[in-house]
């Protein structure tokens, strides 16, 4: 605060009391003026502005409050403070309503003079305080709108560039599309004349035409390296990566290759061990690579030759190596070769078509946009070694990257993409129970028929087996079909049994979906989304164990709860019933007392006695006036009943009423 | 196969002229459209052609949209067809795979590939 005086205005009609409080006040350190009614006291605010209105509630001609408004009507953010006499402190508080800042009572010998210097220093501090608040909060807000401005803006400028590279995508594909419609052209009236049927050809004109259509077809190709080479180098290569077998890519170039080796008498061979790891790559673009190596190699090894493709797994990456026994390279020429435009002088060789002196540059970078190396080694006259690496990847994060990719792809062909989770109920008590090996073959059962029912090629389904859930990616499928698909892999997961050690086991899943872009905007959002959901299903989903030998009954109701979100075992028998207790975990049993071998009633008693079943609450189901009470004993605490026939509603209310009663809550 | 009827449609002159001939020669009887306007009116004249052979990049209507318009008509829908294109893949994939129609095959290509596709691809047809 500065160290100017504060100046205060005094509107008090008491005389006495005016003079008093002024020299209190001027002994304070303030400057005080003195106006006895309230007209004047306005005339003096509209000439002048002080610090702080000092206002007595009883002026002879008008009231307190009515000052008060003019003043703060006047003089908007003016410090009134109140000076009221004892007994009127609900005035005081209706003027603090209206905008004074304090109030101070009067006391009848004048000893409130002693604390208004200290409250009105005091109101003064919290005003500067709100002044500032105030201040800070304007900045503020005028930040905020700078940054939404300049948010417009950026959001402008995104739009613009995406315009752009739109507009790009589509360059190269009128390009692509203006260059191969004349080639096209070409070949067709050159095919139309070599094949007679525009008159008779003679051979020479036969020959003729064979070369321009082999021109074309090498423009063609360069033509497409030039557009691969102006992706590449522009940052505009997607890579599409999936799973894919080193085997299964080898034989595919092995096959196309082989024609070629053949017409030059080139022996093709591979050399791959078993057991190699999958690659997670875009296997158009490793055919790519390989394909312009290994033809690289039979262009430039003499009838007779040799050339093998082989596979080596290393420690973290898998090398792929061409060798030929060709001609070999000048060891000048090895740095240069996988640059632009390298026509490398491999002496006199076959004559084969010229390559485009692209082939090695676009795989370099193909292969480097994978993140493997490419290099090569060669003795003139012996023989050349062409090799690459290609990294090897944890399942866990091809699991990421195919999910990363598939909402990519979704975003940019605007298609929706969901996943689904299939998660087993009970998973670490199953791996208790069975055993690591047991449960890997459930798994891979359960993978199958998965598969089947949702009915898409292996390649298309990533799964991920982590703690039971198994993760399911259906691309361009939105959310309604999403959950079709999951209820009814739900209804076939429910009616299939494993069998362990002899025994049919029931396995319980929950299943969850989420949907770009119904659900989430990306990969991480959406795991988390079905994740959440299969927890909160997890969590809710009591267990309720059918004990009925009428199978017409148990499938009912069984049917019945699961509709209703239950999950549920079946017995047809007391001693089957008991056995699935020991294997499974119920919230309630609903147990009919009619029933051959074990009749309900020792079932029950048995149940109550075992520690592990005892405190499951029972519902008995009983016939028509049945009198149950004695044999079972009215006290016990988990004694329900319900008799035939019932309605299901009253079934199902019956069942939600005793899982809330249970002392240790449902589920 | 002799006296099917083709339905070339195609903004290139030259093309259209080239296919038209490979499949005369084999045969077949060609008309030709020279976009995806003039082909619809074509195609829906009775009697039907036999199969359609269709670019998808042309003026004043596109393959794809002529085909869509032909499929949602049942008088048309079962009508077989060839898409010829020149865009790279993914434009391709996006927009073809929805449409319940056959080959597609990339430009530059030998017509004599054409022809044993037309026939093949009628070949399905009859068969159901």
């Amino acid at each position: 605060m500065d160290q100017t005086p504060r100046s205060i205005l005094l509107i008090e009609d008491d005389e006495g009391q005016a003079l008093l409080t002024k020299e209190a006040l001027e002994h304070e350190g303030f400057v005080v003026d003195v106006c006895r009614t309230g007209r004047q006291g306005l005339e003096r605010i509209v000439a002048a502005s002080f610090d702080v209105y000092l206002l007595d509630m009883k002026l002879p001609d008008l009231h307190g409050t009515e000052i008060l408004r003019r003043i703060t009507t006047m003089k908007p953010g003016a410090v009134c403070i109140i000076l009221s006499g004892h007994g009127d402190e609900v005035l005081a508080v209706e003027a603090m309503k209206l905008g004074a800042y304090d109030y101070i009572i009067k006391s009848p010998h004048m000893g409130h003079l002693t604390a208004l210097p200290v409250v009105i220093r005091e109101v003064l501090e919290r005003k500067h305080l709100k002044d500032e608040r105030e201040q800070l909060q304007n900045e503020l807000w005028e930040h905020a709108r700078l940054l939404e401005e300049r948010n417009v803006e950026l959001r402008r400028a995104n739009d613009e560039l995406k315009r752009l590279d739109e507009l790009k995508t589509d360059f190269v594909s009128m390009v692509s599309h203006e260059l191969r419609t004349p080639m096209s052209t070409i070949k067709e009236f050159t095919a139309i004349i070599a094949d007679g049927i525009a008159g008779d050809v003679t051979p020479d004109q036969t020959e003729y035409l064979s070369i321009i259509t082999a021109n074309v077809d090498r423009l063609s190709r360069i033509i497409d390296d030039l557009l691969d080479m102006a992706k590449i180098e522009a940052g505009r290569v997607l890579l599409n990566k999936r799973l894919v077998e080193p085997q299964a890519l080898v034989d595919a170039v092995i096959q196309s290759m082989r024609p070629l080796a053949e017409s030059k008498r080139v022996s093709l061979e591979t050399d791959l061990p078993p057991g190699l790891p999958s690659l997670f790559v875009d296997a158009d673009k490793m055919t790519q690579v390989l394909v312009n190596l290994v033809s690289n190699a039979i262009k430039f090894t003499d009838p007779g030759g040799k050339v093998r493709l082989a596979v080596f797994e290393q420690s973290t990456e898998l090398e792929f190596s061409v060798s030929d026994t060709g001609v070999g390279i000048a060891p000048d020429d090895l740095p240069k070769l996988f640059e632009k435009f390298q026509q490398f002088r491999r002496s006199i060789g076959g004559s084969g078509s010229k390559g485009t002196g692209l082939g090695l540059a676009i795989s370099r970078r193909l292969v480097e946009l994978h993140g493997g190396s490419i290099r090569a080694s060669s003795e003139p006259g012996k023989g050349s070694v062409f090799s690459f690496t290609l990294p090897k990847q944890h399942l866990d994060d091809v699991f990421r990257e195919y999910l990363r990719a598939g909402v990519e792809s979704a975003k940019r062909r605007q298609a929706p993409f969901s996943i689904a989770v299939v998660a087993v109920v009970k998973f670490q008590e199953l791996m208790a129970l069975y055993g690591l090996e047991e449960m890997s073959r459930m798994l891979k059962e359960m993978e199958l028929l998965i598969r089947d029912t949702i009915r898409r090629r292996a390649g298309d389904v990533v799964i991920r087996w982590h703690r039971g859930e198994m993760v399911v990616m259906l691309s361009e499928v939105d959310k309604a079909t999403a959950q079709t698909i999951m209820a009814r892999l739900l209804r076939t997961i429910n009616a299939w049994r494993l069998t362990v050690d002899g025994r049919a086991i029931k396995v319980s899943v929950t299943v969850a979906t989420a949907t770009y872009p119904d659900d989430a905007l990306n990969d991480e959002e959406l795991l988390r989304a079905a994740d959440r959901q299969v927890q909160h299903a997890q969590e809710v989903k009591p267990c309720v164990l059918v004990v009925d030998d009428e199978p017409k009954v148990r499938q009912f109701i069984a049917e019945a709860l699961e509709h209703r979100g239950y999950d549920v075992l079946a017995a047809e028998g007391g001693l089957q019933a008991l056995e699935l207790l020991k294997l499974h975990h119920a919230d309630v049993i609903l147990l009919d007392l009619m029933m051959p071998v074990m009749e309900g009633y020792e079932v029950y008693h048995l149940l109550k006695e075992n520690p592990n079943t005892r405190d499951i609450p029972v519902i008995i189901v009983t016939g028509k006036g049945e009198r149950t009470d004695e044999r079972l004993g009215l006290d016990h605490p988990t004694y329900n009943h319900i008799a035939k026939p019932f309605q299901l509603e009253d079934l199902l209310a019956k069942v939600r009423d005793v899982l809330q009663q249970d002392p240790k809550g449902a589920g | 196969m002799m006296g099917k009827r083709v339905l070339i449609v195609d903004d290139e002159s030259d093309l259209r002229y080239a296919l038209a001939i490979r499949l005369r020669a084999a045969g077949f009887l060609c008309e030709t459209a020279e976009n995806g306007e003039e082909g619809l009116a074509k195609a829906r004249q009775a009697p039907p052609p036999d199969l359609l052979i269709v670019d998808l990049l042309m003026p004043k209507m596109n393959g794809y949209e002529m085909l869509q318009r032909l499929k949602a008509d049942p008088a048309t829908a079962k009508i077989p067809a060839m898409v010829l294109t020149a865009l790279p893949e993914r434009a391709r994939e996006r927009q073809l795979a929805k449409l319940d129609s056959v080959i597609v095959m990339q430009k530059p290509f030998h017509s004599e590939q054409v022809v044993s596709a037309v026939q093949s691809l009628l070949d399905a047809a009859q068969g159901g």
